[in-house]
């Protein structure tokens, strides 16, 4: 990470922008609340601590900068703050539509804009959009339930 | 210019910042080499 990823200007960008950054060792007690056992282990957290995305691995700029964004994007959905969650994933889908999070923004994407307008089609659209773009991720297989809505 | 990640020193002032920016937090378990 250190040596490809984290020096790449979009990711020093986001990073210093989008989020407070904070490094611990991977042993102690901190770890162990959140159960750390390989390195690198990656957290997106809220101001309550709460753990909200975790990444354990490398990946290069192009993937790990939307897995930010995503991570963000699950930390608004989870404070039920589905506006900002659908502006983080367009941002997302937008500008990184073939990166390894891209599926699951898309899924996540489907169920902010349900929860937002109760529109049920929403969640239909994102399994097409899934099975269209990205048929053999798991993303595609989750959302397969919603080919059934009208 | 790598980005400045702090060690974390104060858990309680990183999620007050976090409260006071509206930021989340990006937390890297580094292995010092």
């Amino acid at each position: 990470m250190g040596a490809v990823t984290y020096p790449n200007a979009e990711v020093i960008t986001y990073l210093n922008t989008e989020l407070i950054t904070l490094r611990l060792a991977p042993s102690g007690p901190r770890a162990d609340a959140f159960f750390i056992r390989w390195t690198p282990s990656l957290l997106i957290l809220d101001n309550s601590g709460a753990e909200h995305h975790r990444q354990v691995g490398f990946l290069p700029p192009e993937h790990f900068l939307p897995a930010l964004m995503l991570g963000n994007a699950k930390a608004s959905f989870a404070r039920a703050d589905f506006a900002g969650a659908l502006t983080r994933l367009e941002r997302l889908l937008a500008e990184h539509p073939q990166a390894f999070a891209a599926p699951e923004a898309v899924y996540l994407r489907g169920i902010c804009l349900y929860r937002t307008t109760k529109d049920a089609s929403n969640l239909k659209k994102a399994w097409q959009h899934l099975s269209a773009a990205y048929p053999a991720s798991e993303w595609a297989q989750r959302s397969a339930p919603y080919r059934l809505l009208s | 210019m790598p980005p400045e990640i702090k060690w974390l020193e104060d858990w309680d002032a990183a999620l007050a910042q976090a409260a006071q920016t509206r930021k989340n937090i990006f937390l890297d378990f580094f292995l010092p080499t």
